[in-house]
């Protein structure tokens, strides 16, 4: 189209690349950013003749009726949401029914094809950064109970061949778009209520995003209700990312922490705190080694 | 257009990368 190539190649990430056919110029969303691999690859698959024809396409639209073309406007935009960003009318863009209705629509979608794949989350996690300004408190905690309740049913974000679990970025945004709502203590009881339900830990993600320097210091003023959330290092972090130095220095020297990496990441939140205490644990930590081994 | 074509914009480097890529299938898709 327009004497250019566009194509989508699988790099490190997922990389759009563009080359003009006139002097084969190619431009790259890779950190490489113009006449790169991916140009090369993308120019390799045209000669190959293996292709879409752009024009072809665009001269058949021309041709086709309104609500033809309206209907493959709609398919376009139910496989790929995030392509509404590319309207230009912004009213579209921000609509908060339309934002429920296409949440609601994966949610249904997650229990009735009873796995979610990567692709899938990873899809579902960017219609919520999408429409994070638009998508109410209470839609986010339906979400929330959703996961939770039917972590069976949609296999917990899980792959069991791989072994790995991929839902980390889903309740990261969740939490990105919860901290953004105008925020009671009453939202922390209804979390705790569904903490009740979290066989998995599923939630752990959505409520450590919390303690995040920029997430905590607008929840400053709910720290008693996290704090009934969080384990207590955690919690610790939370209170050096608001600045309450002599509270977290406080929890850690007097708890005990039994958990065999506790030790390294006491230090790493001591060394936040104050240079001298960090150095202070960590001799503390290196005598006590010597008493057991030697 | 041709290969040497190909070649003489892009390093021989860098080509060499790009039909790997192609090889191994990593274009998941070329509009013209």
């Amino acid at each position: 189209m327009n004497n250019t190539l566009f194509g989508k190649v699988i790099g490190t990430d997922e990389y759009k690349s563009s080359v003009r056919l006139d002097d084969l110029e190619g431009s790259c969303s890779c950190p490489v950013g113009y006449n790169c691999k991916h140009c090369v690859a993308v120019l390799l698959q045209y000669l190959s003749g293996d292709y879409i024809d752009g024009d072809k396409i665009i001269k058949k639209l021309e041709n086709a009726d309104k609500s033809e073309i309206l209907n493959i406007f709609r398919r376009i935009i139910e496989a790929d949401p995030m392509l509404l960003s590319l309207l230009q009318f912004s009213e579209v863009s921000i609509d908060k029914n339309l934002a429920e209705k296409e949440i609601k629509r994966m949610l249904n979608q997650m229990k009735v094809n009873g796995y979610v794949d990567e692709n899938f989350a990873y899809n579902f996690a960017k219609i919520i950064k999408f429409y994070e300004d638009v998508i109410s408190k209470e839609l986010i905690f339906s979400i929330l109970e959703f996961l939770v309740k039917n972590y069976e049913d949609y296999g917990g974000f899980y792959d069991d061949y791989s072994d790995r679990y991929f839902g980390d970025v889903i309740f990261r945004n969740l939490c990105d778009a919860f901290i953004k709502k105008a925020i009671t203590p009453e939202d922390f009881k209804k979390l705790q209520e569904l903490l009740k339900y979290d066989d998995h830990g599923i939630l752990y993600t959505f409520i450590y995003e919390m303690c995040k320097p920029e997430n905590a210091q607008r929840l400053a003023m709910f720290s008693k209700d996290i704090k009934k959330l969080l384990n207590d290092l955690d919690y610790v972090e939370f209170l050096i990312n608001i600045n309450k130095l002599d509270e977290a220095k406080n929890i850690l020297e007097t708890k005990v922490f039994k958990e065999d990496f506790d030790e390294w990441r006491i230090f790493n939140l001591y060394l936040k705190i104050d240079e001298n205490e960090a150095m202070k644990f960590a001799k503390r930590v290196l005598s006590e080694l010597n008493q057991v081994f030697l | 257009m041709n290969e040497n074509d190909i070649r003489r914009v892009y390093d021989e480097r860098t080509f060499e990368k790009g039909k790997n890529y192609f090889n191994e299938g990593r274009v998941l898709v070329v509009i013209s």
